[in-house]
């Protein structure tokens, strides 16, 4: 009799979730799936509010990433305006992503994800989380801490406060910034490039005494997507898209975000809440695509700062033609935080992060608004329609986690299938399949933010296809 | 120095009890307030400047205010998302910055979460025996909101 092991819920990732595995008649692993049981509702619930509003209210979709809504909102609300902001607040908004991308990173790899490769995948669980770190490493695990609060303070020192700031708004943002925010913000770079230097060399040698988590935990062929300068380099804020596949090979490029729709879809699943979008080109499954850190610096050709760019073009040797394998992501991480901090101290030099003309005023002269940015999970799009009155007609919120939904599945059921025995089960086989899930650092939270009737279904079947069990929520 | 970190969302109601309760005790150059929706690992480094830490936070399974020592967590800690308890943090806040104060939980009896600013008159009157406690406690300012 085929059978279906269970693994609810999953640990150390943001929301909730359960993942199936189907076994066959022989016991081996035939499929798994991961399921997202989170509800929510953001993008009708914001119908009738003013677009005015709508960077506060959709910053509340998630306490991680708050920062990435309120810009993707914000701009979306300056696409409403039709107004250039000020190139102080386009500094801010710039400054506090990248605080944003170094946060949510730090939370990621030393408090959620490091436990698995640095203490050990097969370490008991009560052992393998930040304790276990904290007690084997106190000082990578402090410098940990100390990374995230870094980004923290950046984020409360320009927006006002760490979670939620109320800043940012259509036509630019509320409030200046000072020397003095922006000599503390200067004060911890050098500790903070420090940290992520130790932990990226420690990565690295972990990464070498973990080849078959390398090779078999998410490692298959995807397209990419991100955003670039036109000059092809990494970007986080306004940018153009640039999609390549496994090869390397650029398959789009240039692409306009705000016409995300012209070129990305969304298709739904009866037995998940969140999205399966794909790249229209390719249909769907096949335009499967990966965002985030490890598409990012697979679709970019260079860093544009001089550390990253040396630890960018390493990077780029650990595949062949595009690096595909998701279990790099937490290389990709750590990476992008080293980037984050350079480009947070280039931006404390600027000149324009001073001046007091941080927005700029004017009546709604659209009906149509779209607006992205990279977010730490990967780009998100904020597209809104407004009626004469500026009231919201429609919001579509096309978000990272969702984007990498058909990727992790797949990195599930091959990890499950290299992993995984029914005969002899461990705590490790089954941590390692949610390690696959935790390489994507998902935020269902944002990602479950659609409103529908869809009800959660975990079905049971066997080898030839056949339903045996079906069970139904909602 | 005195820590009071109240924990709470002011829009759910009587979750925000923790906030209202910390707002009565006089600010003065002894004591550092944080209101926090959830503690999270920078925190760490925060309590570990103090000598007395309270964590204030609404309790719908209390029937009276409880101010108590925060237990060391059993099994070494559990599997970690975003945010922690006050007896994960205080560990955290141990281990890794040598914190040696000491660690007050206090909870205050809170029944009503649905959205929305207002407490419930309850809970006001258990914020303001909690406020009480602790100013007492340590040897601050109360002030009596009526």
């Amino acid at each position: 009799m085929s059978e279906r092991i269970l693994i609810h819920p999953v640990t150390r990732v943001e929301g909730h979730a359960k993942i199936s595995i189907y076994v066959d008649d022989s016991g081996e692993v035939s499929s798994a799936q991961f399921h997202v049981t989170e509800f929510r509702g953001f993008e009708k619930l914001c119908e009738g509010r003013p677009f005015h509003e709508m960077p506060g209210l959709m910053s509340r979709i998630c306490g991680i990433c708050p920062v990435s809504h309120i810009l993707a909102s914000s701009k979306a609300g300056d696409m409403l305006l039709g107004v250039e902001i000020p190139r102080a607040a386009a500094t801010q908004r710039r400054l506090v992503n990248y605080a944003q991308v170094l946060q949510s990173h730090a939370l990621s790899f030393f408090h959620l994800s490091a436990p698995d490769f640095l203490l050990g995948m097969d370490v008991a669980p009560e052992k393998r989380n930040l304790f276990g770190l904290m007690e084997s490493d106190p000082d990578l695990a402090r410098r940990g801490i100390r990374l995230r609060q870094f980004g923290q303070r950046v984020i409360e020192l320009v927006g006002g406060r760490r979670i939620h700031p109320a800043w940012g708004t259509p036509g630019g943002v509320t409030r200046a910034v000072g020397t003095a925010e922006r000599d503390e913000i200067r004060s911890w770079i050098p500790e903070a490039l420090q940290s992520v230097d130790i932990a990226l060399g420690r990565m690295k040698a972990v990464l070498d005494s973990l080849p078959a988590e390398v090779e078999h935990i998410g490692n298959f062929p995807t397209l990419f997507l991100g955003t670039v300068t036109p000059e092809g380099a990494l970007e986080y804020y306004d940018g153009l898209i640039r999609i390549v596949d496994a090869e390397g090979n650029i398959v789009a490029e240039g692409l306009d975000p705000h016409r995300y729709a012209s070129y990305l879809a969304e298709a739904s699943e009866e037995w998940s809440f969140m999205k399966f979008p794909f790249y229209k080109s390719l249909g769907y499954p096949g335009g499967a695509y990966r965002v985030g850190p490890l598409a990012r610096l697979n679709v970019a050709q260079s860093a544009g700062t001089p550390r990253a760019e040396r630890e960018l073009r390493e990077f780029k040797h650990r595949g062949r033609g595009a690096v595909c394998q998701s279990f790099l992501y937490h290389l990709a991480r750590l990476i992008e935080m080293l980037h984050a901090i350079e480009r947070i101290d280039e931006l404390t030099d600027d000149p324009d992060l001073l001046r007091e003309h941080v927005r700029a005023k004017a009546g709604q002269n659209r009906h149509h608004g779209v607006g992205s940015c990279e977010a730490p999970r990967g780009v998100l799009f904020h597209d809104y329609e407004v009626d004469d009155d500026g009231l919201m007609c429609k919001a579509n919120l096309l978000i990272a986690t969702a984007q990498n939904n058909l990727a992790m599945n797949r990195a599930v059921e091959q990890t499950a299938r290299h992993f995984v025995s029914s005969r002899s089960l461990t705590e490790g086989m089954l941590n390692r399949v949610e390690a696959a899930i935790r390489c994507f650092d998902p935020c269902l939270s944002c990602a479950t933010h659609a409103v529908g009737h869809m009800p959660l279904v975990v079905e049971l079947r066997d080898s030839a296809g056949r339903l045996l069990d079906q069970a139904r929520r909602g | 120095m005195v820590i009071c970190i109240a924990i709470g969302n002011a829009l759910r109601g009587d979750d925000g009890v923790a906030r209202y309760a910390v707002r009565l005790i006089a600010s003065s150059d002894r004591i550092h307030v944080l209101e926090v929706c959830q503690l999270t690992p920078e925190l760490a480094c925060v309590i570990a400047r103090g000598d007395v830490v309270f964590f204030l936070d609404a309790d719908p399974s209390a029937a009276k205010v409880v101010l108590a020592p925060v237990e060391t967590p059993c099994g070494n800690g559990s599997p970690l998302a975003h945010s922690m308890s006050p007896a994960e943090l205080v560990a955290m806040a141990r281990r890794l910055y040598a914190f040696a104060g000491e660690a007050l939980l206090c909870r205050i009896p809170a029944k009503q979460f649905e959205y929305g600013e207002e407490l419930t008159p309850q809970a006001k009157a258990a914020a303001r025996s909690a406020a009480k406690m602790i100013a007492e406690y340590a040897s601050l300012e109360f002030i009596d909101a009526g």
